[in-house]
Protein backbone atom coordinates (compact mmCIF):
# COMPACT_ATOMS: atom_id res chain seq x y z
CA UNK A 1 0.00 0.00 0.00
CA UNK A 2 2.86 2.33 0.82
CA UNK A 3 4.43 1.65 -2.56
CA UNK A 4 1.15 2.41 -4.27
CA UNK A 5 0.85 5.61 -2.34
CA UNK A 6 4.34 6.65 -3.36
CA UNK A 7 3.79 5.81 -7.02
CA UNK A 8 0.40 7.37 -7.46
CA UNK A 9 0.28 10.14 -4.89
CA UNK A 10 3.79 11.34 -4.21
CA UNK A 11 5.17 10.90 -7.70
CA UNK A 12 2.24 12.68 -9.33
CA UNK A 13 2.49 15.50 -6.85
CA UNK A 14 6.16 15.92 -7.57
CA UNK A 15 5.42 15.71 -11.25
CA UNK A 16 2.76 18.40 -11.13
CA UNK A 17 4.74 20.64 -8.87
CA UNK A 18 8.18 20.53 -10.31
CA UNK A 19 8.04 19.17 -13.79
CA UNK A 20 4.79 20.45 -15.12
CA UNK A 21 1.62 19.08 -16.52
CA UNK A 22 2.90 18.54 -20.03
CA UNK A 23 5.50 16.08 -18.81
CA UNK A 24 2.86 14.37 -16.70
CA UNK A 25 0.64 14.07 -19.78
CA UNK A 26 3.36 12.62 -21.96
CA UNK A 27 4.73 10.14 -19.44
CA UNK A 28 1.50 9.10 -17.77
CA UNK A 29 1.53 5.67 -19.40
CA UNK A 30 3.56 3.66 -21.85
CA UNK A 31 0.66 2.96 -24.18
CA UNK A 32 0.43 5.82 -26.65
CA UNK A 33 -2.32 7.32 -28.74
CA UNK A 34 -2.68 5.43 -32.00
CA UNK A 35 -1.65 2.09 -30.51
CA UNK A 36 -3.95 -0.87 -30.12
CA UNK A 37 -5.31 -0.88 -26.59
CA UNK A 38 -3.81 -3.81 -24.66
CA UNK A 39 -6.48 -6.30 -23.68
CA UNK A 40 -7.18 -7.34 -20.11
CA UNK A 41 -9.71 -9.08 -17.95
CA UNK A 42 -10.59 -7.84 -14.46
CA UNK A 43 -13.23 -8.65 -11.91
CA UNK A 44 -15.80 -5.98 -11.25
CA UNK A 45 -16.99 -5.01 -7.82
CA UNK A 46 -20.00 -7.31 -8.19
CA UNK A 47 -17.77 -10.26 -9.12
CA UNK A 48 -18.39 -10.25 -12.88
CA UNK A 49 -15.34 -10.73 -15.09
CA UNK A 50 -15.03 -8.03 -17.72
CA UNK A 51 -12.76 -8.26 -20.74
CA UNK A 52 -11.91 -5.09 -22.64
CA UNK A 53 -11.86 -6.67 -26.07
CA UNK A 54 -15.47 -7.77 -25.68
CA UNK A 55 -16.39 -4.15 -26.38
CA UNK A 56 -14.28 -3.81 -29.50
CA UNK A 57 -16.38 -3.39 -32.63
CA UNK A 58 -19.37 -2.35 -30.52
CA UNK A 59 -18.60 0.46 -28.15
CA UNK A 60 -16.37 3.37 -27.40
CA UNK A 61 -14.65 2.63 -24.09
CA UNK A 62 -13.18 5.04 -21.59
CA UNK A 63 -10.82 3.59 -19.01
CA UNK A 64 -10.84 5.74 -15.91
CA UNK A 65 -7.89 4.89 -13.69
CA UNK A 66 -8.77 6.04 -10.19
CA UNK A 67 -8.61 5.15 -6.49
CA UNK A 68 -10.63 5.90 -3.39
CA UNK A 69 -7.73 7.82 -1.85
CA UNK A 70 -7.56 10.16 -4.84
CA UNK A 71 -9.64 13.22 -4.00
CA UNK A 72 -9.49 14.68 -7.49
CA UNK A 73 -10.76 11.35 -8.84
CA UNK A 74 -13.72 11.39 -6.47
CA UNK A 75 -14.48 15.04 -7.11
CA UNK A 76 -14.95 14.45 -10.82
CA UNK A 77 -17.15 11.36 -10.48
CA UNK A 78 -20.41 13.34 -10.92
CA UNK A 79 -19.13 14.59 -14.26
CA UNK A 80 -18.15 11.08 -15.30
CA UNK A 81 -21.60 9.81 -14.36
CA UNK A 82 -23.16 12.58 -16.44
CA UNK A 83 -21.00 11.73 -19.45
CA UNK A 84 -21.83 8.06 -19.07
CA UNK A 85 -25.55 8.71 -18.86
CA UNK A 86 -25.44 11.11 -21.81
CA UNK A 87 -23.81 8.58 -24.15
CA UNK A 88 -24.41 5.08 -22.78
CA UNK A 89 -27.38 4.39 -25.04
CA UNK A 90 -25.38 5.34 -28.11
CA UNK A 91 -22.49 2.95 -27.64
CA UNK A 92 -20.31 4.30 -24.84
CA UNK A 93 -19.09 2.66 -21.67
CA UNK A 94 -16.80 3.74 -18.88
CA UNK A 95 -14.71 1.15 -17.07
CA UNK A 96 -13.53 2.49 -13.73
CA UNK A 97 -10.24 0.73 -13.04
CA UNK A 98 -9.68 0.98 -9.33
CA UNK A 99 -6.10 1.00 -8.18
CA UNK A 100 -5.36 -0.50 -4.79
CA UNK A 101 -7.92 1.13 -2.53
CA UNK A 102 -8.37 -1.07 0.50
CA UNK A 103 -11.36 -3.29 1.09
CA UNK A 104 -14.10 -3.67 -1.51
CA UNK A 105 -16.50 -2.20 1.02
CA UNK A 106 -14.58 1.04 0.92
CA UNK A 107 -14.88 1.17 -2.86
CA UNK A 108 -18.56 0.22 -2.66
CA UNK A 109 -19.11 3.15 -0.33
CA UNK A 110 -17.85 5.58 -2.96
CA UNK A 111 -19.94 3.84 -5.63
CA UNK A 112 -23.05 4.16 -3.47
CA UNK A 113 -22.35 7.74 -2.52
CA UNK A 114 -22.15 8.86 -6.13
CA UNK A 115 -24.51 6.30 -7.65
CA UNK A 116 -21.85 5.18 -10.11
CA UNK A 117 -23.69 3.30 -12.86
CA UNK A 118 -20.71 2.06 -14.87
CA UNK A 119 -18.63 -1.03 -14.06
CA UNK A 120 -16.00 -0.60 -11.38
CA UNK A 121 -13.12 -3.02 -11.89
CA UNK A 122 -10.67 -4.03 -9.20
CA UNK A 123 -6.99 -3.80 -10.04
CA UNK A 124 -5.67 -4.25 -6.54
CA UNK A 125 -2.44 -5.84 -7.73
CA UNK A 126 -1.96 -3.03 -10.26
CA UNK A 127 -1.65 -5.62 -13.01
CA UNK A 128 -3.51 -3.62 -15.62
CA UNK A 129 -2.38 -0.21 -14.41
CA UNK A 130 1.34 -0.78 -14.28
CA UNK A 131 2.13 -3.96 -16.21
CA UNK A 132 -0.39 -3.72 -19.05
CA UNK A 133 -0.80 0.04 -19.52
CA UNK A 134 2.43 1.11 -17.88
CA UNK A 135 1.06 3.88 -15.71
CA UNK A 136 3.92 5.84 -14.24
CA UNK A 137 2.27 9.15 -13.50
CA UNK A 138 -0.71 10.75 -11.85
CA UNK A 139 -4.31 9.69 -11.67
CA UNK A 140 -7.04 10.25 -12.61
CA UNK A 141 -6.03 9.13 -16.04
CA UNK A 142 -8.56 8.77 -18.84
CA UNK A 143 -7.90 6.59 -21.84
CA UNK A 144 -10.53 6.63 -24.58
CA UNK A 145 -10.53 3.70 -26.97
CA UNK A 146 -12.42 3.72 -30.25
CA UNK A 147 -14.62 0.88 -31.40
CA UNK A 148 -11.68 -0.27 -33.50
CA UNK A 149 -9.76 -0.97 -30.29
CA UNK A 150 -7.25 1.81 -30.85
CA UNK A 151 -6.35 4.36 -28.18
CA UNK A 152 -7.64 7.71 -29.44
CA UNK A 153 -7.24 10.07 -26.52
CA UNK A 154 -5.80 10.28 -23.04
CA UNK A 155 -5.90 12.93 -20.35
CA UNK A 156 -4.26 13.25 -16.97
CA UNK A 157 -6.13 15.04 -14.20
CA UNK A 158 -9.56 16.55 -14.11
CA UNK A 159 -10.85 19.38 -16.27
CA UNK A 160 -11.61 22.94 -15.25
CA UNK A 161 -15.34 23.67 -15.50
CA UNK A 162 -16.37 23.96 -19.13
CA UNK A 163 -13.22 22.38 -20.52
CA UNK A 164 -14.17 18.70 -20.40
CA UNK A 165 -13.14 17.21 -23.72
CA UNK A 166 -14.67 13.78 -23.15
CA UNK A 167 -18.09 14.60 -24.68
CA UNK A 168 -16.41 15.90 -27.82
CA UNK A 169 -14.19 12.84 -28.15
CA UNK A 170 -16.98 10.37 -27.47
CA UNK A 171 -19.39 12.10 -29.85
CA UNK A 172 -16.85 11.93 -32.67
CA UNK A 173 -15.99 8.30 -32.02
CA UNK A 174 -19.63 7.25 -31.75
CA UNK A 175 -20.30 8.91 -35.05
CA UNK A 176 -17.48 6.88 -36.54
CA UNK A 177 -19.29 3.72 -35.40
CA UNK A 178 -22.51 4.98 -36.96
CA UNK A 179 -20.66 5.74 -40.17
CA UNK A 180 -19.28 2.22 -40.19
CA UNK A 181 -15.68 3.32 -39.94
CA UNK B 1 19.24 50.69 -1.31
CA UNK B 2 16.03 52.44 -0.51
CA UNK B 3 16.99 55.89 -1.77
CA UNK B 4 15.79 55.91 -5.33
CA UNK B 5 16.36 58.22 -8.19
CA UNK B 6 13.92 56.68 -10.64
CA UNK B 7 10.94 58.86 -9.90
CA UNK B 8 8.30 59.49 -12.49
CA UNK B 9 8.78 62.66 -14.45
CA UNK B 10 5.08 62.89 -15.06
CA UNK B 11 5.39 63.26 -18.80
CA UNK B 12 2.83 61.25 -20.73
CA UNK B 13 5.37 60.21 -23.31
CA UNK B 14 7.42 58.30 -20.79
CA UNK B 15 4.58 56.32 -19.37
CA UNK B 16 4.74 53.41 -21.72
CA UNK B 17 8.43 52.99 -21.01
CA UNK B 18 7.82 52.94 -17.28
CA UNK B 19 5.00 50.47 -17.73
CA UNK B 20 7.26 48.30 -19.75
CA UNK B 21 9.96 48.29 -17.14
CA UNK B 22 7.42 47.28 -14.55
CA UNK B 23 6.83 44.00 -16.24
CA UNK B 24 10.30 43.60 -17.63
CA UNK B 25 11.44 43.36 -14.09
CA UNK B 26 9.55 40.16 -13.63
CA UNK B 27 12.08 38.49 -15.90
CA UNK B 28 9.72 38.68 -18.81
CA UNK B 29 11.64 40.98 -21.03
CA UNK B 30 9.25 40.59 -23.92
CA UNK B 31 6.65 42.43 -21.90
CA UNK B 32 8.68 45.54 -22.51
CA UNK B 33 7.53 45.63 -26.05
CA UNK B 34 4.09 44.27 -25.36
CA UNK B 35 2.93 46.82 -22.87
CA UNK B 36 4.96 49.58 -24.33
CA UNK B 37 3.22 49.33 -27.61
CA UNK B 38 -0.30 48.52 -26.55
CA UNK B 39 -1.20 50.26 -23.39
CA UNK B 40 0.99 53.17 -22.76
CA UNK B 41 -0.51 55.70 -25.12
CA UNK B 42 -1.51 59.27 -24.48
CA UNK B 43 -4.59 59.17 -22.28
CA UNK B 44 -6.10 62.10 -24.15
CA UNK B 45 -6.35 60.03 -27.30
CA UNK B 46 -10.00 59.60 -28.24
CA UNK B 47 -11.53 56.17 -27.91
CA UNK B 48 -12.26 54.14 -31.00
CA UNK B 49 -15.42 55.25 -32.79
CA UNK B 50 -18.44 53.09 -33.45
CA UNK B 51 -17.87 50.69 -36.31
CA UNK B 52 -14.10 50.65 -35.87
CA UNK B 53 -12.54 47.24 -36.23
CA UNK B 54 -11.68 45.86 -32.81
CA UNK B 55 -10.31 42.33 -33.00
CA UNK B 56 -11.19 38.77 -33.92
CA UNK B 57 -13.81 39.89 -36.40
CA UNK B 58 -15.61 42.20 -33.98
CA UNK B 59 -16.30 45.90 -34.29
CA UNK B 60 -16.81 48.67 -31.77
CA UNK B 61 -20.32 49.67 -30.68
CA UNK B 62 -20.80 52.12 -27.83
CA UNK B 63 -24.50 51.45 -27.36
CA UNK B 64 -25.52 50.12 -23.97
CA UNK B 65 -28.75 48.15 -23.55
CA UNK B 66 -30.41 50.66 -21.21
CA UNK B 67 -30.01 53.72 -23.45
CA UNK B 68 -26.73 54.61 -21.85
CA UNK B 69 -23.49 54.47 -23.83
CA UNK B 70 -19.98 53.22 -23.30
CA UNK B 71 -17.06 55.58 -23.57
CA UNK B 72 -13.96 53.40 -23.45
CA UNK B 73 -11.29 53.41 -20.78
CA UNK B 74 -9.28 56.22 -22.31
CA UNK B 75 -12.20 58.56 -21.79
CA UNK B 76 -12.18 57.72 -18.08
CA UNK B 77 -8.54 58.77 -17.85
CA UNK B 78 -9.31 62.44 -18.37
CA UNK B 79 -10.71 62.62 -14.83
CA UNK B 80 -9.39 59.44 -13.21
CA UNK B 81 -5.83 59.29 -14.45
CA UNK B 82 -4.40 57.53 -11.38
CA UNK B 83 -6.86 54.72 -11.75
CA UNK B 84 -6.33 54.57 -15.48
CA UNK B 85 -2.58 54.32 -15.11
CA UNK B 86 -3.00 51.50 -12.65
CA UNK B 87 -5.51 49.70 -14.81
CA UNK B 88 -3.45 49.87 -17.98
CA UNK B 89 -0.69 47.97 -16.19
CA UNK B 90 -2.99 45.17 -15.21
CA UNK B 91 -3.47 42.02 -17.19
CA UNK B 92 -7.11 42.98 -17.56
CA UNK B 93 -6.08 45.65 -20.03
CA UNK B 94 -3.78 43.43 -22.05
CA UNK B 95 -5.70 40.18 -22.00
CA UNK B 96 -5.91 40.21 -25.80
CA UNK B 97 -3.07 41.38 -28.01
CA UNK B 98 -2.73 41.49 -31.77
CA UNK B 99 0.30 39.38 -32.62
CA UNK B 100 0.36 40.63 -36.19
CA UNK B 101 0.86 44.26 -35.26
CA UNK B 102 2.71 43.45 -32.05
CA UNK B 103 4.79 40.29 -32.54
CA UNK B 104 6.53 40.87 -29.23
CA UNK B 105 3.29 39.91 -27.51
CA UNK B 106 4.10 36.26 -28.19
CA UNK B 107 5.97 34.91 -25.18
CA UNK B 108 6.27 31.26 -26.20
CA UNK B 109 9.29 29.39 -27.46
CA UNK B 110 8.43 28.23 -30.96
CA UNK B 111 11.72 26.42 -31.47
CA UNK B 112 10.33 23.32 -29.80
CA UNK B 113 9.75 20.52 -32.27
CA UNK B 114 6.39 18.95 -32.95
CA UNK B 115 4.17 21.92 -32.23
CA UNK B 116 0.87 21.72 -34.09
CA UNK B 117 1.04 25.35 -35.26
CA UNK B 118 3.65 27.90 -36.15
CA UNK B 119 4.40 31.32 -34.76
CA UNK B 120 3.36 32.82 -38.07
CA UNK B 121 -0.14 31.36 -37.72
CA UNK B 122 -0.77 33.19 -34.46
CA UNK B 123 -3.05 36.20 -34.95
CA UNK B 124 -3.85 37.04 -31.35
CA UNK B 125 -2.46 36.19 -27.95
CA UNK B 126 -4.69 35.65 -24.94
CA UNK B 127 -3.20 36.27 -21.51
CA UNK B 128 0.38 37.05 -20.64
CA UNK B 129 1.06 36.23 -17.02
CA UNK B 130 -0.02 32.70 -16.13
CA UNK B 131 -0.75 31.00 -19.40
CA UNK B 132 -0.69 32.40 -22.87
CA UNK B 133 -3.00 30.96 -25.48
CA UNK B 134 -2.92 31.61 -29.19
CA UNK B 135 -5.67 32.25 -31.66
CA UNK B 136 -6.09 32.07 -35.41
CA UNK B 137 -8.90 32.50 -37.88
CA UNK B 138 -10.39 29.54 -39.72
CA UNK B 139 -13.10 30.51 -42.23
CA UNK B 140 -15.26 33.08 -40.46
CA UNK B 141 -14.34 32.23 -36.89
CA UNK B 142 -11.43 32.44 -34.54
CA UNK B 143 -10.22 29.46 -32.53
CA UNK B 144 -7.83 29.01 -29.64
CA UNK B 145 -5.00 26.75 -30.77
CA UNK B 146 -4.35 23.39 -29.02
CA UNK B 147 -1.23 24.21 -27.05
CA UNK B 148 -0.79 26.88 -24.42
CA UNK B 149 2.43 28.38 -23.20
CA UNK B 150 2.86 28.35 -19.45
CA UNK B 151 4.49 31.69 -18.83
CA UNK B 152 5.44 30.77 -15.29
CA UNK B 153 7.10 27.44 -16.04
CA UNK B 154 8.14 28.30 -19.59
CA UNK B 155 6.80 25.17 -21.21
CA UNK B 156 4.12 24.12 -23.66
CA UNK B 157 1.05 22.33 -22.38
CA UNK B 158 -1.78 20.64 -24.23
CA UNK B 159 -5.00 22.63 -24.40
CA UNK B 160 -8.27 21.28 -25.79
CA UNK B 161 -6.27 19.07 -28.11
CA UNK B 162 -9.32 17.23 -29.41
CA UNK B 163 -12.04 19.85 -29.29
CA UNK B 164 -10.36 23.16 -30.11
CA UNK B 165 -11.92 23.37 -33.56
CA UNK B 166 -15.34 22.82 -32.04
CA UNK B 167 -15.07 25.78 -29.69
CA UNK B 168 -15.37 29.05 -31.59
CA UNK B 169 -13.82 31.88 -29.66
CA UNK B 170 -16.86 34.14 -30.01
CA UNK B 171 -19.05 31.56 -28.31
CA UNK B 172 -16.77 30.20 -25.63
CA UNK B 173 -14.32 32.91 -24.66
CA UNK B 174 -14.79 36.41 -26.04
CA UNK B 175 -17.19 37.71 -23.39
CA UNK B 176 -14.55 37.71 -20.69
CA UNK B 177 -11.82 39.25 -22.81
CA UNK B 178 -13.84 42.29 -23.79
CA UNK B 179 -16.03 45.02 -22.40
CA UNK B 180 -19.70 44.37 -23.17
CA UNK B 181 -20.04 42.05 -26.11
CA UNK B 182 -23.06 41.50 -28.32
CA UNK B 183 -22.16 38.14 -29.87
CA UNK B 184 -25.07 38.19 -32.32
CA UNK B 185 -24.01 41.53 -33.80
CA UNK B 186 -20.35 40.71 -33.17
CA UNK B 187 -19.77 44.04 -31.50
CA UNK B 188 -17.92 45.01 -28.35
CA UNK B 189 -17.68 48.27 -26.43
CA UNK B 190 -13.93 47.98 -25.97
CA UNK B 191 -11.10 45.52 -26.44
CA UNK B 192 -9.84 44.05 -23.21
CA UNK B 193 -11.44 44.27 -19.80
CA UNK B 194 -11.87 48.01 -19.53
CA UNK B 195 -13.10 50.29 -16.77
CA UNK B 196 -16.70 49.88 -17.86
CA UNK B 197 -16.49 46.09 -17.66
CA UNK B 198 -16.79 46.57 -13.90
CA UNK B 199 -18.39 50.01 -13.63
CA UNK B 200 -20.91 49.73 -16.46
CA UNK B 201 -21.39 52.31 -19.20
CA UNK B 202 -20.09 55.77 -18.31
CA UNK B 203 -22.06 57.96 -20.72
CA UNK B 204 -24.64 59.25 -18.25
CA UNK B 205 -21.94 59.78 -15.65
CA UNK B 206 -20.08 62.11 -17.99
CA UNK B 207 -23.26 63.81 -19.22
CA UNK B 208 -24.06 64.57 -15.61
CA UNK B 209 -20.74 66.30 -15.07
CA UNK B 210 -19.23 63.29 -13.34
CA UNK B 211 -22.17 62.62 -11.04
CA UNK B 212 -21.24 59.66 -8.90
CA UNK B 213 -24.78 58.32 -8.83
CA UNK B 214 -24.84 57.84 -12.58
CA UNK B 215 -22.26 55.10 -12.79
CA UNK B 216 -21.83 51.85 -10.93
CA UNK B 217 -19.47 52.00 -7.99
CA UNK B 218 -19.06 48.43 -6.76
CA UNK B 219 -18.35 49.73 -3.26
CA UNK B 220 -21.84 51.20 -3.12
CA UNK B 221 -23.53 48.01 -4.23
CA UNK B 222 -24.58 45.26 -1.90
CA UNK B 223 -21.80 42.76 -1.31
CA UNK B 224 -23.68 40.22 -3.39
CA UNK B 225 -24.14 42.53 -6.38
CA UNK B 226 -20.53 43.69 -6.18
CA UNK B 227 -19.29 40.11 -6.11
CA UNK B 228 -21.44 39.35 -9.13
CA UNK B 229 -19.31 41.69 -11.21
CA UNK B 230 -16.27 39.50 -10.61
CA UNK B 231 -18.34 36.33 -10.81
CA UNK B 232 -19.47 37.22 -14.32
CA UNK B 233 -16.06 35.99 -15.47
CA UNK B 234 -14.38 34.32 -12.49
CA UNK B 235 -17.19 31.79 -12.19
CA UNK B 236 -17.70 29.72 -15.29
CA UNK B 237 -21.18 29.44 -16.64
CA UNK B 238 -23.57 29.80 -19.56
CA UNK B 239 -25.96 32.55 -20.59
CA UNK B 240 -29.69 32.02 -20.49
CA UNK B 241 -29.80 30.72 -24.06
CA UNK B 242 -27.18 28.10 -23.25
CA UNK B 243 -25.36 29.19 -26.40
CA UNK B 244 -22.65 31.33 -24.89
CA UNK B 245 -20.22 30.71 -22.07
CA UNK B 246 -20.46 34.22 -20.65
CA UNK B 247 -23.39 36.35 -19.44
CA UNK B 248 -24.68 37.98 -22.60
CA UNK B 249 -26.37 41.32 -21.86
CA UNK B 250 -25.19 41.59 -18.26
CA UNK B 251 -24.32 45.06 -17.02
CA UNK B 252 -22.48 45.56 -13.70
CA UNK B 253 -24.90 46.25 -10.89
CA UNK B 254 -27.61 43.97 -12.29
CA UNK B 255 -28.55 40.57 -10.90
CA UNK B 256 -26.11 38.26 -12.64
CA UNK B 257 -28.28 35.25 -11.86
CA UNK B 258 -30.80 36.52 -14.41
CA UNK B 259 -28.19 36.29 -17.13
CA UNK B 260 -25.91 33.46 -16.12
CA UNK B 261 -26.03 29.92 -14.76
CA UNK B 262 -22.83 28.45 -13.32
CA UNK B 263 -21.64 25.23 -14.91
CA UNK B 264 -21.08 23.78 -11.47
CA UNK B 265 -24.58 24.47 -10.17
CA UNK B 266 -25.76 21.70 -7.90
CA UNK B 267 -29.08 19.91 -7.98
CA UNK B 268 -31.71 22.01 -6.25
CA UNK B 269 -29.45 25.03 -6.05
CA UNK B 270 -30.50 28.40 -7.45
CA UNK B 271 -28.23 30.20 -9.88
CA UNK B 272 -27.75 32.98 -7.33
CA UNK B 273 -26.76 30.56 -4.59
CA UNK B 274 -24.38 28.78 -6.93
CA UNK B 275 -22.80 32.07 -7.95
CA UNK B 276 -22.30 33.04 -4.33
CA UNK B 277 -20.85 29.65 -3.46
CA UNK B 278 -18.50 29.40 -6.42
CA UNK B 279 -17.33 32.99 -6.13
CA UNK B 280 -16.61 32.31 -2.46
CA UNK B 281 -14.56 29.27 -3.47
CA UNK B 282 -12.61 31.30 -5.98
CA UNK B 283 -11.99 34.10 -3.52
CA UNK B 284 -10.84 31.65 -0.84
CA UNK B 285 -8.40 30.19 -3.30
CA UNK B 286 -7.04 33.65 -3.98
CA UNK B 287 -6.85 34.51 -0.30
CA UNK B 288 -4.88 31.37 0.34
CA UNK B 289 -2.27 32.48 -2.13
CA UNK B 290 -2.30 36.09 -0.96
CA UNK B 291 1.20 35.98 0.42
CA UNK B 292 2.47 35.78 -3.10
CA UNK B 293 0.11 38.50 -4.25
CA UNK B 294 2.65 40.97 -5.57
CA UNK B 295 3.94 38.48 -8.08
CA UNK B 296 0.71 38.73 -10.01
CA UNK B 297 1.60 42.30 -10.78
CA UNK B 298 5.08 41.47 -12.00
CA UNK B 299 6.42 44.24 -9.84
CA UNK B 300 10.09 45.09 -10.00
CA UNK B 301 12.16 44.34 -6.95
CA UNK B 302 10.49 41.03 -6.20
CA UNK B 303 13.60 39.50 -7.65
CA UNK B 304 16.56 40.92 -5.79
CA UNK B 305 18.60 40.92 -8.98
CA UNK B 306 16.20 43.30 -10.61
CA UNK B 307 16.96 47.01 -10.54
CA UNK B 308 14.50 49.12 -8.60
CA UNK B 309 14.95 52.20 -10.71
CA UNK B 310 11.31 52.12 -11.67
CA UNK B 311 9.92 51.85 -8.20
CA UNK B 312 7.69 54.88 -8.53
CA UNK B 313 6.09 53.39 -11.58
CA UNK B 314 5.39 50.27 -9.56
CA UNK B 315 3.68 52.34 -6.93
CA UNK B 316 1.46 53.83 -9.59
CA UNK B 317 0.36 50.30 -10.29
CA UNK B 318 -0.66 49.89 -6.65
CA UNK B 319 -2.33 53.28 -6.53
CA UNK B 320 -4.42 52.30 -9.52
CA UNK B 321 -6.65 50.25 -7.24
CA UNK B 322 -5.48 51.27 -3.76
CA UNK B 323 -5.81 55.01 -3.66
CA UNK B 324 -3.65 55.60 -0.60
CA UNK B 325 -0.94 57.81 -2.03
CA UNK B 326 -1.61 60.44 0.64
CA UNK B 327 -1.55 57.89 3.45
CA UNK B 328 1.56 56.00 2.46
CA UNK B 329 3.97 57.78 4.75
CA UNK B 330 1.54 57.44 7.63
CA UNK B 331 1.35 53.75 6.93
CA UNK B 332 5.05 52.95 6.65
CA UNK B 333 6.24 55.47 9.31
CA UNK B 334 9.36 56.31 7.36
CA UNK B 335 10.31 59.77 6.13
CA UNK B 336 9.56 60.28 2.46
CA UNK B 337 13.27 60.59 1.73
CA UNK B 338 13.50 56.85 2.29
CA UNK B 339 11.09 56.31 -0.57
CA UNK B 340 9.74 52.93 0.48
CA UNK B 341 7.60 50.92 -1.88
CA UNK B 342 5.15 48.19 -0.98
CA UNK B 343 7.40 45.24 -1.63
CA UNK B 344 10.23 46.55 0.50
CA UNK B 345 8.20 45.32 3.47
CA UNK B 346 5.60 42.99 1.98
CA UNK B 347 7.96 40.35 0.69
CA UNK B 348 6.58 37.59 -1.46
CA UNK B 349 6.60 34.10 -0.05
CA UNK B 350 6.09 31.65 -2.86
CA UNK B 351 8.80 31.16 -5.45
CA UNK B 352 6.48 30.09 -8.16
CA UNK B 353 2.73 30.48 -8.02
CA UNK B 354 2.28 27.80 -10.62
CA UNK B 355 3.77 25.14 -8.39
CA UNK B 356 1.23 22.69 -7.21
CA UNK B 357 -1.47 24.08 -9.43
CA UNK B 358 -3.04 21.99 -12.12
CA UNK B 359 -5.49 22.63 -14.84
CA UNK B 360 -6.22 25.92 -16.39
CA UNK B 361 -5.15 28.99 -14.48
CA UNK B 362 -7.10 32.13 -15.18
CA UNK B 363 -7.18 33.95 -11.91
CA UNK B 364 -5.14 36.76 -10.47
CA UNK B 365 -4.78 37.42 -6.78
CA UNK B 366 -5.12 41.05 -5.80
CA UNK B 367 -6.30 40.38 -2.29
CA UNK B 368 -4.21 41.84 0.44
CA UNK B 369 -4.73 39.93 3.64
CA UNK B 370 -2.13 39.11 6.22
CA UNK B 371 -2.16 36.90 9.21
CA UNK B 372 -2.53 38.27 12.73
CA UNK B 373 -5.02 41.03 12.08
CA UNK B 374 -3.26 42.61 9.19
CA UNK B 375 0.20 42.33 10.70
CA UNK B 376 2.65 40.20 8.80
CA UNK B 377 5.56 38.91 10.94
CA UNK B 378 7.58 38.45 7.77
CA UNK B 379 7.92 42.21 7.65
CA UNK B 380 10.30 42.07 10.60
CA UNK B 381 12.77 40.20 8.44
CA UNK B 382 12.42 42.77 5.68
CA UNK B 383 13.35 45.57 8.11
CA UNK B 384 16.74 43.96 8.60
CA UNK B 385 17.61 44.67 4.98
CA UNK B 386 18.28 48.28 5.89
CA UNK B 387 18.45 48.26 9.70
CA UNK B 388 21.31 45.81 9.76
CA UNK B 389 23.32 47.96 12.14
CA UNK B 390 21.15 46.72 15.01
CA UNK B 391 22.54 43.83 17.08
CA UNK B 392 19.48 41.73 16.42
CA UNK B 393 17.65 43.50 13.60
CA UNK B 394 14.63 41.22 13.63
CA UNK B 395 14.09 41.53 17.37
CA UNK B 396 14.67 45.26 17.08
CA UNK B 397 12.06 45.50 14.36
CA UNK B 398 9.57 43.59 16.42
CA UNK B 399 10.07 45.89 19.37
CA UNK B 400 9.72 48.99 17.24
CA UNK B 401 6.52 47.75 15.77
CA UNK B 402 5.17 46.85 19.18
CA UNK B 403 5.59 50.50 20.12
CA UNK B 404 3.44 51.36 17.13
CA UNK B 405 0.63 49.34 18.78
CA UNK B 406 -0.84 48.33 15.45
CA UNK B 407 -0.12 48.74 11.78
CA UNK B 408 -1.76 51.64 10.04
CA UNK B 409 -4.31 49.99 7.86
CA UNK B 410 -4.69 51.93 4.68
CA UNK B 411 -7.49 50.58 2.60
CA UNK B 412 -8.41 47.09 3.53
Amino acid sequence: MLLVFVIFMVVPHITFCFQGISLAQSTAMKVKIGQKAPDFTLKSLDGTEITLSDYFGKKVVMLEFWATWCNICKKEIPNLVKNYNDFKDRGFVILGITLQSGEDAEIQEVVNEHGIPYPILIDDKLTVATKVYGLAGPIPLKVIIGADGVVKYSHVGDYPPGEDEVPFVVEDLIQEIAAGQ
Amino acid sequence: MLIRSGRSDGKPGSRSLRGSFLLCAASLSLFFFVIGSTSGGDVSQPPQPDGARAYAGMTISRKAPDGNRFLGSKACASCHEDYYRGWEKTFHSTVIQDARTNPGAILADFTEEGLPFTREEVEYTIGSHWDQRYMKRIDDEYYVLPRLWSVQSKEWRPYSVWSWKKKPYSRYCAGCHTTFIDPEKRTIAEEGIGCEACHGPGGLHVDGGGRADRIVNPEKLTRERANMICSSCHVRGQDTSGEYYYPVGYIPGADLAEYYTPLEIQEGETAKAALNRLYGDWKDKMLNSSRAKCEVCGIAGQDTDTPKDNAQSDMEFCFGCHNFRAKLQLHNRHPDTVDLVCYDCHVKKADDLSKGMSGSIHSYSYFLVHTENCYDPEIEKACAKCHDDETDPVAWARNVMLTWKRPVVIDH
